[in-house]
């Protein structure tokens, strides 16, 4: 639902800024699937995430959705530009207000907050581009570089099959002895790099 | 549409119980006629007595009802009892004499019967006048009258036989002190269904014709079993014999464990079929509930998108006023002309239709946290639901599994069994070997029999199962004005939320009663007092649903009623007597909130209080206490004269 | 069968971290972490040799009162560590917002099972548990898991690149460039595809709004480009051209004339480009890994600190300047290696 993907853009957009300085789409779309993983991973359905992703050419997840909502964020001025380039952003008043609202007086969204903060949280340890380079080697977006147009992490789809066996295998290793969801968030994204991350 | 009698009169003569009056006299008005008095002073007797008045029947205490099948054979099982029950309350001396009189009217027609308290299929006068036109012909002896009667009385009513009118009278028109439940009382129940939800009478006898013809059967079966499993065993024994004999050790118990087993598996299936019904149950609860919470979802989305909704520039610019509006302004600018009147119309239009009203956001967020607290509730019963559902299914597959061990351990057995016989017969003993062959075939032809009964029965039961089709077309017809109907009453009563299913069993039919969202099939979910008076409901219901007329007799359990009830209670059978029913109830004087309320409700047009103190001597107790009654007397009175 | 996670998770510190500490200690190390980025705001991460940043696992407690050393309180400013000349420092920040700073080196062995101690020793970073410390793992590309470390324009990138990897090698990729430690002469066949790999790493890492850094195989002079850079938002294409100048162990001598060929070969190869993609911005990066020396042939104990850094400063004069006459062609940039006399 819209409203789910109106969140995400502001809890990350908010929290992205205070580590990064500011925000692009193109970041929220990165920590919004990671978040979306973590989920699958904790044993949630790829639909219980309230909006789809999808593959489009550059190789990074795309969500309709969290475009929309960064769009009409930015007309009620609830995230304005950080500077002249149109590209980033920061959260205005209106929108530091709105996500306090969303985030401490409803517990619609306290599940998803759980998966936004391991995201968020990754990118607190380790070194966003860092994060994203792995993130963009996990086996669905890898996949969807060599088809055309499709919903990713469509449970018919082979490449999400992939994922889900990488996360069993995950399982397996990690054999419940860890109750955050940042160790194995940490060690898939270091199995994808091909490199320990940490 | 039925129309059962409507009693007008009553004249009971010669009663040596009731030797203080003599003999009584009473004229019923329409409405509710209330007998009150003391325990032990004879109420339920009176009821009996008016009972006894019409059909000739008292029912036999002591007999066991739940085991009836048919009207017919309930009528003969108490014809005898009348005389024993009138045995102990009448003298010697007004032994000749004693005798009823009723007058009642169905429809247009009017009757008035007498009999003696000691015959029970005779009739000392019969009196049948339409528009007052004596309807008899002459000369008929006391049986011929009764016979007579019968017939009339059971056309009038609009019933199949007068067996039939003697059941309902006693089960459904009479609520008494031995207070046969219809609703815990599957054949009871479902006869009364039978003939109160259109199925044709002589269809209705019919099945119970099958009926009775599916038990024997049924019992059938069960001797010839029996009988087959005795020469088995007998089988079995000579074999262990010549088992001893020619060492060959029959195992000892086989045909315990046997048994056991299938005892077991009848258990688990019944544990199934229960579990199975909760399954649904669950189930469509979870389906409920998921459907309620993708519509919150939905709310939640739509309040949400409200908060960000705004009259956007687009359908400013497009809206055709402001066209026309714009154009016309052009149009006088570019001729010169006075602009003033369309720029007034321009400003109006703007700011009336198309200025930003503040969207008030705190109220709207208000409202997500409504919804949003909504679905987390939802959330949360769906999972209890789903736990439970998970439950369910689990005691299911271990009691599926536990059936088919059970089963094939059978199977194994009787495959042992079967080993062992083939093995000693080989054997060519001379002695017994002859024996056995006789006992074989016995046991052969035995099975054969038993086949063929079986048949008959399944097909017995195809042909009823039609019937009960037909009753439950004919019920869910009526559906939709019993249900509302029963509601009704019940809801007046418990205040609770009801609902009645029909459930065909291997049994009957039976209804099930379902008391806010749960059932309450068994007997000991209610309270002693609700399940009278959930019982009264159902009776009340029926007659409003299928009879023009009727009198209800009420021997009020009120001893055992909460007082939280009682009013209840009264406003329940207030409601009854307005729809023009007659309800002729006896109570106990010195309690009753019940009998406030309904003074309150009739008032003395439709009302009358009977002190049965007049009839008969009280006791030693009842004189001490006797001015506390007259006072509770005086009371209602004044209630039923009072405005 | 043992999975690459299993290796993963033996060597992870957060895994570390919750098993000694529990989930209390990733919340303390979460904390932490912030507080790590704020110092890397302000100083120059290779001033120091020993960099120390601790916290105390329970929350309001202060943890400093069982070290040794000269620690004093700071008034909320981190000033007095941007300017420190001191080799090491030792921080500790407390929940309620206090932080204690000193410049010797401290000990922090007697508190290791009370509070979350973050090391930086050299170029490497550790966490340590109960027992010892973790390693986080180098990575390519970036000063520091907590350093801040993005930039929005290639300019910004190949100048941090330029200083903090190049100059000495920081980057473990590039370092098999050399022949010996002293990172006198070059070795032989594969060190443009090294410093290709360790140029596309870093940009992959530390490019925000990066789409993507392809390298190019087959590198010759018609197709020039090491690198191709796409960006998310633009249809801006940056090409990277990567010559390096000095010595090869087998003589190969390359002098500042392939500096200039270079710049050449990127500006034939922009025209060609830009004729069949004529909707394509696109920019040249002339990119220049000056490992010179004079009197390079010499023996390693005859050379001095003037001969390895005599060319340091001696920028290459481009005939023509290709950044002035075009605008699709950026300055070129040189990124001098320095070498290692130490020994």
């Amino acid at each position: 639902m819209k409203h789910f993907a109106l969140f995400d853009v502001l809890y990350l957009g908010q929290n992205l800024e205070t580590r990064i300085k500011d925000f692009s789409l193109n970041e929220i779309q990165i920590l919004s699937y990671l978040g979306c993983l973590m989920s699958i991973y904790d044993g949630n359905n790829s639909s219980d995430w309230g909006y789809f992703f999808s593959k489009n050419n550059s190789g990074y997840p795309y969500s309709i959705e969290l475009s929309n909502a960064m769009e009409l964020l930015s007309n009620k001025k609830m995230i304005v530009q950080s500077s002249k380039n149109n590209e980033y952003f920061n959260t205005g008043a209106t929108g530091i207000d709105f996500i306090d609202k969303l985030s401490n007086q409803l517990s619609i969204y306290s599940n998803r907050k759980q998966y936004l903060d391991v995201a968020l949280n990754c990118i607190t340890l380790a070194p966003f581009g860092v994060i994203r380079t792995a993130l963009l080697n996990e086996p669905v977006l890898t996949s969807a570089k060599r088809k055309s147009s499709i919903l990713l992490l469509e449970e018919s789809d082979f490449a999400t099959n992939l994922l889900y066996a990488q996360f069993q295998e995950l399982r397996t290793a990690l054999n419940n002895e860890f109750e955050s969801l940042l160790i194995p968030a940490f060690t898939w994204l270091s199995g994808n790099l091909n490199h320990q991350i940490g | 549409m039925f129309s059962f009698p409507k009693l007008t009169s009553i004249s009971i003569n010669n009663f040596s119980l009731y030797e203080k009056e003599g003999n009584i006299e009473l004229d019923f008005i329409n409405g509710v006629f209330c007998l009150a008095g003391a325990n032990g002073l004879g109420k339920s007797t009176f009821l009996n007595l008016i009972n006894y008045g019409l059909t000739g029947i008292v029912i036999d205490p002591s007999k066991d009802f739940t085991s009836i099948v048919s009207t017919s054979k309930f009528y003969s099982l108490n014809k005898k009892f009348a005389h024993k029950y009138f045995d102990g309350r009448v003298n010697e001396i007004d032994r000749e004499a004693s005798n009823i009189r009723l007058t009642f009217s169905i429809g247009d027609v009017n009757y008035e019967i007498q009999r003696s308290l000691f015959e029970s299929e005779e009739l000392t006068s019969y009196s049948r006048k339409i528009d007052d036109i004596d309807t008899l012909t002459n000369d008929l002896t006391n049986s011929e009258l009764f016979s007579s009667y019968c017939q009339h009385i059971t056309n009038d009513i609009g019933l199949a036989s007068f067996d039939q009118f003697v059941f309902l009278q006693h089960f459904v028109l009479s609520f008494d002190e031995n207070h046969y439940l219809l609703f815990w009382n599957n054949e009871l129940m479902e006869t009364s269904l039978y003939l109160f939800f259109g199925v044709d009478p002589n269809e209705a006898k019919k099945a119970n014709e099958l009926r009775k013809d599916i038990k024997r059967f049924g019992s059938n079966i069960r001797n010839y079993v029996y009988h087959k499993n005795k020469l088995i065993k007998d089988v079995d024994n000579l074999k262990s014999n010549i088992a001893s004999e020619s060492d060959l050790k029959l195992p000892h118990g086989i045909q315990e464990e046997f048994e056991e087993l299938d005892l077991k598996n009848i258990e688990l299936d019944k544990d199934i079929v229960l579990s199975k019904n909760k399954l649904s149950q669950t189930n469509h609860k979870i389906s409920e509930k998921s459907y309620e919470l993708s519509q919150k979802k939905a709310e939640y989305q739509s309040t949400f998108d409200n908060l960000f909704s705004e009259n956007n520039n687009n359908s400013f610019l497009s809206d055709p006023r402001v066209i026309t509006s714009l154009l016309d302004l052009k149009k006088e600018i570019c001729d010169d002309k006075k602009t003033d009147e369309n720029f007034k119309i321009f400003y109006t239009l703007i700011k009336d239709g198309f200025c930003k009203k503040e969207v008030n956001k705190d109220m709207g967020f208000d409202e997500l946290k409504v919804f949003d607290k909504a679905i987390t509730e939802l959330e949360e019963k769906i999972k209890v639901e789903q736990t439970t559902k998970f439950r369910i299914e689990t005691e299911i597959k271990i009691s599926n599994n536990e059936l088919i061990n059970n089963s094939s351990r059978i199977f194994e057995l009787e495959k042992e069994y079967g080993d062992i016989l083939n093995k000693l017969s080989e054997l060519a003993k001379s002695d017994y070997s002859g024996v056995l062959k006789v006992y074989e075939n016995q046991i052969r032809e035995k099975s054969a029999e038993i086949e063929e009964i079986r048949e008959e029965k399944a097909n017995l039961e195809k042909e009823f199962k039609k019937i009960e089709r037909v009753l439950n077309k004919g019920y869910n017809k009526a559906e939709e004005d019993f249900i509302p109907l029963f509601n009704k009453y019940a809801h007046n009563f418990l205040g609770l939320e009801v609902d009645l299913k029909l459930r065909n069993t291997s049994k009957g039919s039976t209804l099930v009663l379902i008391v806010e969202d749960t059932e309450r099939s068994d007997f000991f979910q209610l309270s002693e007092s609700q399940r009278y008076f959930i019982d009264i409901a159902l009776r009340m219901a029926l007659i409003e649903h299928s009879c023009n007329n009727a009198t209800l007799l009420v021997d009020t359990p009120e001893g055992s009623l909460d007082i939280a009830y009682e009013s209840r209670a009264g406003k329940m059978f207030g409601d009854f007597v307005d729809l023009g029913f007659n309800l002729i109830m006896t109570v106990n004087i010195n309690t009753s909130q019940l009998l406030v309320e309904l003074a309150n409700k009739c008032k003395s047009s439709k009302m009358q209080l009977e002190r049965m103190t007049e009839w008969t001597h009280l006791s030693e107790v009842q004189y001490q206490e006797e001015e506390k009654i007259i006072n509770a007397y005086k009371r209602i009175e004044e209630i039923l004269i009072n405005r | 069968m043992e999975s690459k996670f299993c290796d993963i998770v033996s060597n992870l510190f957060i895994a570390k971290l919750e098993k000694d500490f529990g989930f209390e200690g990733i919340e303390r190390a979460l904390f932490l972490a912030n507080k790590i980025k704020s110092v890397y705001d302000v100083i120059d991460i290779r001033k120091f040799e020993n960099i120390k940043i601790v916290t105390s696992l329970e929350k309001y407690r202060t943890i400093n009162d069982k070290l040794i050393g000269t620690i004093y309180e700071l008034n909320s400013s981190l000033e007095l560590v941007t300017f420190s000349p001191s080799k090491s420092i030792f921080l500790e920040f407390t929940e309620s917002g206090k932080i204690f700073f000193s410049e010797d080196d401290i000990d922090t062995e007697s508190i290791k099972g009370l509070a979350i101690i973050y090391e930086k020793i050299g170029e490497y970073e550790y966490f340590h548990n109960k027992t010892d410390k973790d390693l986080l793992e180098p990575i390519a590309g970036i000063d520091s898991y907590f350093a801040p470390n993005t930039f929005k324009s290639l300019d910004e990138a190949l100048e941090h690149y330029k200083t903090n990897v190049a100059k000495n090698t920081t980057c473990y990729i590039l370092r098999g460039i050399w022949n010996d430690d002293n990172k006198i002469k070059i070795v032989d066949g594969s060190s443009e595809a090294i410093m290709r790999n360790s140029l596309c790493q870093f940009l992959r890492h530390r490019l925000r709004g990066l789409r993507e850094v392809m390298p190019e195989q087959n590198v010759n002079e018609r197709n020039p480009v090491d690198i191709k850079v796409f960006w998310n938002n633009t249809k801006h294409i940056a090409f990277i051209e990567i010559k390096w100048l000095g010595k090869s162990i087998s003589n190969t001598t390359y002098s500042q004339r392939r500096a200039l060929e270079g710049a050449k070969q990127l500006a034939d190869y922009l025209d060609e480009y830009l004729q069949q993609n004529p909707n394509v911005v696109s920019n040249g990066y002339l990119v220049v890994f000056d490992a010179r020396r004079r009197k390079i042939d010499s023996p390693i104990s005859e050379l001095t600190v003037e001969d390895v850094n005599f060319y340091r400063d001696k920028e290459i004069a481009y005939q023509p300047k290709y950044e002035e006459q075009r605008d699709d062609f950026a300055k070129p940039l040189r990124f001098f290696l320095n070498a290692n006399l130490s020994n």
